[in-house]
């Protein structure tokens, strides 16, 4: 029988303290490429044994080598630079990619990374990509004449990325499209993109939305071409939901019941709640569990602690239905 | 010709100077600093800020919103009954605000802004604009758990940005702007708003206007000039075409030109923004028209926020002696 409310993550892990250290270190040329890469590892593989100590079911590998999700890709792409930081929100902050030339790959971004944790678990582990659409829309464009054109030029890039992630053997491939809520009117220029980088692939693809108005962009949004949305719902306490009642929503759903701006551990029983609320409005076997977005802000005891919680409501609910 | 900005600023500097608010805050936050040394930080940033803006050559600067992490930050901390909540986009940014949660009866027990905009005011020779969110976008970004109507709240929003108001002019304010890139998304509600501003500026002795970014005034251009406010100031950039609109403008109000891109890096060309203005002086006269960059600059790391105020005074400093004669 499949795995009723498969658990997952979406994507970023707190980084342990040496590794923070080891990041300013190698940004002030104080040691190498290949000890700071030492260390990524390292943090990999302790990021991989939280997932698995916590009984995850299909892991991710924690970003342990990315700042922010789109400076990372921007610094490995031709055609882009790297600003100082601007705010995300509150005291967050990411260094805004400028895009100054023609969008080149020069090679494979993120195999490497999903090669080394995959091999540390018996698990599936995700290939993780940010989308075209965010990487545009989070970018100064000095170059491309109009958002289309760059937009699409990334598409191209990020198509081939996945395309060896597959090849790496990545059973689930997730490309993050955070931005695509920003402009309603766009949305088909995202579609069109997604469509360019997941047409082909036989991995489950999988994109994470968040923090947007999702009513603005249902039901146009079921025609993103990928398997699955993530979408966000314990930050606004569920208030979200009804509007995928109607129409009814086609895809799988990984559904976001930890808020991951919030330090407060939820209760076993609230998570519990939310999943009955979610299952009230999604075929339960259409649906996956996971926090609302990824877990990089909190800390390593709060995100063992919130994923613990999320699994243990996930079992008491598998028991309760029989799904064990 | 007069420059201004529109509100907020980087907080960050593009080189290090030693004053680093991100860092104070997770100090503060760790226990590893106390309140006092991070209320210093603060002081020290938003002097930073202001001396960016002085140096670069504005006229009527503001503070920056330095301690501010939303438009709706100072409302939903300094208001009874209100609190921020979830986190949401605001507009088409990559920036997000939480949602003020509106649970009962409004009121404003202790100043809004006004303390603010004495720090500033003391630290600066330049006049200061103090900026509060607007009464319509505050409604429309909020969840509102206790008043029947919109109306209903929109009227205790106007009566606790009155006092404001108020407390602002006494401590010698004479530019007060309220943001309102919510009044274009809600057409219907322009006679309210209309309503609420004659309210919260009756008998106030300062240049009292709005703002209106990111969002085209084109269902509201009928009616925007119509209403009672000193100056209006328009995103000119994220619609260029809402130049157009302004054939209407009232001749008593001032307009407020944001021609400079507060949302990308790339400079403007002066020979771009110049014919610009040479369309908007068809329709209004030129001593009424002050230029600004077209939205906050806090969307631009701070070195390139620098070289937009220092493009767009120029600009209006190679104006001022030749087409104000």
């Amino acid at each position: 029988m499949k795995k009723m409310l498969p658990t997952t993550t979406v994507g970023s892990f707190p980084k342990p303290s040496y590794l923070t250290k080891a990041r300013a270190q190698y940004a002030g040329k104080k040691i190498s490429h290949d000890e700071l890469a030492e260390m990524e590892k390292k943090a990999t593989r302790e990021i991989i044994e939280l997932q698995e100590r916590v009984g995850l079911d299909i892991l991710v590998h924690g970003e342990m080598e990315r700042g922010d999700m789109t400076t990372y890709f921007a610094k490995k792409l031709a055609g882009f630079s790297i600003s100082s930081p601007v705010r995300s929100y509150g005291n967050r902050y990411y260094r805004k990619p400028i895009v100054n030339g023609s969008i080149v790959r020069n090679g494979p971004m993120t195999v490497e990374m999903f090669e080394y944790a995959q091999s540390l678990t018996q698990k599936p582990v995700k290939g993780m990509l940010t989308g075209p659409y965010t990487m545009c829309d989070w970018s100064f464009n000095t170059h491309y004449s109009d958002r289309r054109s760059l937009t699409l030029a990334l598409a191209e890039v990020i198509a081939a990325e996945a395309e060896d992630l597959e090849k790496a053997g990545a059973q689930y491939i997730q490309i993050d499209e955070p931005a695509i809520s920003t402009r309603p009117e766009e949305i088909n220029l995202a579609i069109e993109a997604m469509g360019m980088v997941t047409s082909g692939l036989k991995a489950k693809t999988i994109s994470h939305i968040c923090y947007g108005d999702f009513k603005t962009i249902y039901p146009d949004i079921l025609k993103l071409p990928v398997d699955q949305l993530d979408l966000e719902f314990a930050n606004s306490d569920f208030a979200n939901l009804d509007i995928f009642r109607d129409p009814p929503f086609t895809k799988e759903i990984a559904v976001g019941v930890i808020d991951i701006h919030s330090h407060k551990v939820e209760t076993v029983e609230q998570v519990k709640e939310w999943i009955r609320s979610a299952m009230d409005v999604f075929p339960p076997e259409k649906i996956y569990i996971d926090p609302d977005c990824g877990l990089k802000t909190r800390t390593l005891d709060e995100t063992e602690a919130k994923l613990k919680v999320m699994v243990r409501a996930v079992n008491e609910i598998r028991t309760e239905k029989g799904w064990d | 010709m007069l420059t201004t900005v529109v509100g907020n600023y980087p907080r960050i500097p593009s080189i290090k100077d030693g004053i680093n608010l991100r860092k104070g805050i997770n100090d503060e936050e760790k226990g590893k600093i106390d309140k006092d040394r991070l209320e210093e930080i603060y002081r020290k940033t938003i002097i930073r800020t202001i001396n960016d803006q002085v140096e670069a050559g504005v006229d009527i600067i503001t503070d920056g919103q330095i301690r501010w992490t939303e438009l709706t930050y100072p409302m939903a901390t300094a208001l009874t009954s209100v609190h921020p909540g979830g986190l949401r986009r605001f507009y088409d940014n990559n920036i997000y605000y939480r949602r003020p949660q509106i649970t009962g009866l409004m009121s404003r027990d202790r100043e809004i802004v006004t303390e603010e905009y004495r720090f500033a005011a003391k630290h600066s020779d330049r006049p200061v604009k103090a900026v509060l969110c607007g009464p319509i976008t505050f409604c429309n970004l909020s969840n509102n758990y206790y008043y029947k109507s919109f109306g209903k709240l929109a009227d205790s929003v106007a009566d606790v940005l009155a006092g404001e108001v108020r407390s602002l002019v006494a401590a010698g304010c004479r530019h007060i702007q309220f943001d309102e890139p919510s009044l274009p998304l809600l057409p219907a509600r322009m006679e309210l708003a209309s309503e609420l501003y004659s309210k919260i500026f009756a008998g106030v002795d300062a240049e009292c206007g709005i703002f209106i970014y990111f969002n085209s005034i084109k269902s509201i251009a009928d009616r925007l000039f119509e209403l009672p406010l000193r100056f209006i100031g328009l995103d000119l950039v994220s619609h260029s075409d809402d130049i157009e609109f302004l054939k209407g403008f009232n001749p008593d109000c001032k307009l407020i030109a944001g021609l400079f891109d507060g949302r990308n890096i790339m400079l403007e060309n002066e020979k771009s923004i110049r014919s610009k203005i040479d369309r908007l002086s068809k329709m209004i006269p030129i001593d009424r028209i002050m230029l600004s960059p077209s939205s906050g600059l806090e969307f631009l790391p701070q070195k390139y926020a620098v070289a937009k105020m220092k493009r767009m005074c120029a600009v209006a400093r190679k104006l001022t002696p030749a087409e104000t004669k």
